[in-house]
């Protein structure tokens, strides 16, 4: 009568079958709306001149307190995705780099003085400012998998970092905010600047 | 010694009975499967939330009269469109249509105070088209017509569930935060539905 497997010998063979049984892995890239999504979510923030124009309409917009702080991020996203019709269908805009540098430039050394001019003034420089934006946004649209998911993503992105903007100019409710909210919009007008001298 | 291989030979079993593929759900009655698709049909399509969406934010805040009257359109125009989509054959996408259809309605949500009267007819556009766009597609008579009840039922809920959870958060949050909100969340979708619009048009339509 044969001896029955000891320990040892059973071993390979239950890690063999522990192989057979894996489950196959799924490796797979996001593809269709999540794809959309992601890279829509990502445009905004892949040019740090929107990036830091954005951020400042935020920070801006906290400084200006009710009801600059909700406006100008309704006012931002609609006239964006204007502009960013515009840049879909080919509408020619001039100055649109230049005018992205500048409105990083204008809001930022709005937040540095602290500026306080009528909320239409504001809706109008930061609604003037967000035409560029989303013309330069729109006119480098690929041919996304699926333009609703790219869309929401795209929105949801720039709503976000007004949001940034909004959370860290929050922080003008103590004496020592008001100078880091001062000197981060003095960093941005600061980042407008170099982009403005580039392109010249 | 024999305990071995046993305890091993009983790994193997609960490792097996572990890495068993999982069941596929499945439906024990024939054709359930299309009353549950059309049931969750609003759900998987990204236009028809965001009509719903935006049928919550321009009718849910309204005063209780204009709202049920809005939503007996709304209601009404689901199935009028259902009806209608099946029997013209008109089942698809309709994303264009249902993009601009989002783009009035945020644009009326944003612009204060948008007449009663225009919240109930959009309440009716919104349900014709929501229902058109919740047509199957074409199969035998039997699966079409359950699909479609699945369709109506889900367009039915999710209206109603769109204004219901807006009416409770104007109730619940009135004031200043609510209405930024409301404002924020319409100036989002106008936004999104113009780019989706445009983006469609020019997939349609190479400049």
């Amino acid at each position: 009568m044969p001896n029955p497997p000891s320990a040892h010998a059973v071993r390979p063979w239950l890690a063999l079958a522990l192989l057979a049984l894996a489950p196959v892995a799924l490796a797979h890239t996001e593809t269709g709306a999540a794809s959309g999504f992601v890279t829509g979510f990502l445009h905004p923030l892949s040019g740090p001149d929107h990036l830091i124009a954005m951020v400042a309409v935020g920070l801006w917009g906290a400084f200006l307190g009710a009801p600059a702080i909700w406006q100008l991020p309704v006012v931002f996203p609609v006239v964006m995705a204007f502009g960013g019709v515009l840049g879909i269908l080919g509408v020619p805009v001039p100055f649109v780099e230049p005018g992205i540098a500048l409105s990083a430039v204008v809001l930022g050394a709005m937040v540095v003085m602290t500026a306080r001019p009528a909320l239409w003034i504001a809706a109008l420089l930061v609604g003037g400012f967000a035409v560029f934006h989303g013309f330069a946004h729109g006119a480098e649209l690929p041919h996304a998998v699926s333009p609703l998911a790219y869309s929401a993503g795209f929105v949801a992105a720039t709503g976000l970092l007004h949001l940034a903007g909004i959370g860290f100019g929050m922080l003008v409710r103590w004496p020592a905010g008001v100078v880091a909210v001062r000197a981060l919009g003095g960093l941005i007008s600061l980042g407008g600047c170099l982009f403005l001298l580039r392109l010249v | 010694m024999i305990a071995g291989p046993r305890r091993a030979a009983a790994g193997i079993g609960f490792a097996a009975a572990l890495a068993a593929p999982q069941a596929a759900a499945h439906s024990p009655f024939p054709g359930l499967q299309g009353l549950y698709t059309g049931l969750l049909h609003p759900l998987t399509q990204p236009a028809q939330i965001m009509v719903l969406l935006t049928l919550g934010l321009l009718i849910g805040a309204r005063p209780e009269a204009v709202r049920q009257a809005a939503t007996v359109a709304a209601l009404g125009g689901a199935l009028a469109g259902l009806i209608a989509g099946a029997a013209f054959g008109l089942a698809g996408d309709h994303g264009g249509a249902l993009a601009v259809l989002v783009l009035a309605g945020a644009a009326a949500v944003l612009y204060r105070p948008a007449p009663d009267a225009l919240a109930v007819t959009y309440g009716a556009l919104a349900g014709i088209l929501l229902g058109v766009a919740s047509v199957p597609d074409p199969g035998g008579w039997r699966d079409v017509a359950i699909t479609s009840l699945g369709s109506g039922l889900g367009v039915s809920f999710f209206v109603l569930l769109a204004i219901g959870a807006m009416a409770a958060a104007a109730e619940r949050w009135a004031g200043t935060v609510f209405d930024t909100a409301r404002l924020v969340a319409a100036a989002w979708l106008l936004a999104i539905s113009g780019l989706y619009a445009a983006l469609l048009w020019r997939a349609s339509a190479p400049l």
